[in-house]
């Protein structure tokens, strides 16, 4: 067991990604080696990892199992086996980040653990704030969970992702580390949730918060857009696509314009694709429940269902606005609340609702 | 400019690669003024509304430029929010197909586009870019069209 590895990860703040599966242990290693080779460089680079902590970088992508009674723990996720594991036990304290007390060894979650609810804050928010965010919607969830005959013990965990605040200084410095042009950390979390969701079939609430919302869109679509790849290989190969391309590029050959070959060539692709793109959104559709809470994208996939939750008062969202068209879309429903932007005294308590719903509608005969 | 007299030898070799993608071996296509207008056929009910994509491949010195147009604007510029949407789609190759967006130099046309820095310009190569590209293409539209249904100015193609 990594044991080491895994503490490490979560609690030194050195795990570089935590991937979507595709980054391997030992790219991530060699990201952190390299991270830290680089700390002791120059100058330059402290002044950038000062900057970095000040705006809780180093925390950025963590995540934390919150239960019952308030219960924090950091927990991580083995990239090579998919395991979960919960690394240490979180206070909040007074100040803006949590007190982490690593176990003596790591504890694996249950066989087959995957979260069922899972949040993501929005941008400017500090770790002990968005641990409180998470605390709120997981009370929330007992209350919502009570209020519809759930047993105490059926109410979820929520497994909560820190995404931190990046402002320009803190850019200006990610851009001497290089890291600019990576993915972020936390749309990996996000996406590799969702993925693990579709993988084994475990129907998994996905909740984000303001910019938390755009970070997790960019995880639909390339959650989506994986999953799709998947079954376009076997499309590819797929003697139905083939002979269906065949005939179409028959019947579209005039003896003008491209060859029938290249035509059939480009058909297998298109028919593929078509074919991978509509079952991978069935997927999703199936074992993921999007909750955008005080929306911040302007443009959400059309990928997947969406639960869109909009307080009338929220600035964030009258910006962003065009929801009465979002409405009409046959994949987006819209829940209006009062109120402003933050999540906890405004949105908590309907995403729960939403959530217990969802779980009674997916768990009833 | 193109005429087969003065072609490059980059441009013979995508000449050969287009006239290899040809139905009509006697009147294959091939570069005029360093561009080919190819006309690809879509399967009926395979795209709603659409049933071919215009690609326009170029030789651009040792590139090669696939475009595809995708909507007109309906106002002067893209809007920053769209333009930010757009940008933000393409830092994921997998959201785009590895294709782009951008907005045409001679009409305020929104395209797909993909430069092919070709190291080995053969008929094979070309093809697979191509179909590739033609899917790509197919992509990049299904999220304008989200975004137009959105308000964004795109009058879609």
């Amino acid at each position: 067991m990594p044991s080491d590895l895994l503490v490490q990860r979560s609690l030194m703040g050195k795990m570089a990604s935590a991937g979507r599966g595709l980054k391997s242990a030992a790219e991530g290693a060699g990201r952190a080696v390299g991270k830290a080779a680089k700390a002791v460089k120059s100058g330059v680079a402290g002044v950038a990892e000062k900057f970095h902590r000040s705006d809780f970088n180093d925390l950025n992508a963590t995540q934390y199992l919150v239960s019952s009674g308030g219960l924090i723990e950091a927990i991580d996720r083995d990239s090579d086996t998919g395991v979960y594991y919960k690394t240490g036990s979180v206070t909040r304290g007074d100040g803006d980040r949590p007190t982490v007390v690593p176990y003596d060894a790591v504890q694996p979650m249950p066989d087959g653990w995957l979260p069922t609810v899972t949040h993501i804050n929005g941008m400017m928010v500090k770790p002990n704030s968005g641990l409180g965010s998470a605390i709120r919607l997981q009370q929330e969830l007992e209350r919502a969970g009570a209020d519809g005959a759930l047993l105490a013990a059926d109410v979820p965990q929520v497994l909560y992702t820190y995404s931190a605040h990046r402002g320009f200084v803190t850019d200006l410095a990610e851009c001497i580390w290089g890291k600019l042009y990576q993915d972020d950390d936390a749309t990996d979390r996000q996406t590799q949730i969702m993925l693990d969701a579709v993988a084994n079939q475990h129907r998994t609430t996905v909740s984000a918060h303001s910019r938390g919302t755009i970070k997790t869109d960019n995880a639909v679509r390339n959650a989506h857009a994986e999953i799709s790849r998947g079954h376009f290989d076997a499309g590819l190969t797929d003697p139905a696509v083939i002979a269906s391309a065949r005939d179409a590029a028959r019947a579209a050959d005039t003896g003008l314009g491209l060859s029938p070959a290249m035509l059939e060539h480009v058909y297998v692709r298109l028919f593929a694709q078509e074919r991978a793109d509509r079952v991978a959104t069935e997927q999703m559709d199936r074992y993921v429940q999007l909750i955008y809470a005080g929306n911040a994208v302007q443009f959400p996939s059309a990928a997947v269902n969406l639960n869109l939750v909009v307080a009338g008062s929220d600035p964030v969202t009258i910006t962003v606005g065009k929801y009465f068209r979002l409405a009409k879309g046959s994949k987006t429903k819209m829940t209006d609340v009062e109120g402003g932007h933050g999540f906890n005294s405004n949105y908590a308590g309907t995403v729960a609702d939403l959530i217990i719903a969802d779980l009674k509608a997916h768990t009833t005969p | 400019m193109n005429d087969s007299t003065d072609d490059s030898e980059f441009e013979r070799e995508l000449n050969a690669a287009l006239a290899a993608a040809s139905a009509d071996a006697e009147e294959p296509y091939r570069l005029h003024d360093g561009e080919c207008e190819i006309a690809v056929p879509l399967p009926a009910g395979l795209v709603d509304g659409l049933d071919q994509l215009v690609v326009t491949v170029s030789a651009n010195g040792d590139i090669v430029s696939f475009v595809s147009p995708l909507a007109s604007l309906t106002e002067p510029d893209v809007p920053a929010d769209a333009a930010t949407a757009l940008l933000r789609r393409q830092f994921f190759a997998v959201q785009t197909d590895g294709a782009g967006f951008a907005v045409a130099d001679r009409d305020d046309v929104l395209v797909a586009q993909y430069h092919w820095i070709p190291i080995d310009l053969t008929p094979d190569a070309f093809a697979t870019i191509f179909g590739r590209f033609v899917s790509a293409a197919l992509r990049l539209r299904d999220e304008v069209s989200r975004m137009a249904s959105l308000g964004a100015p795109f009058d879609v193609l």
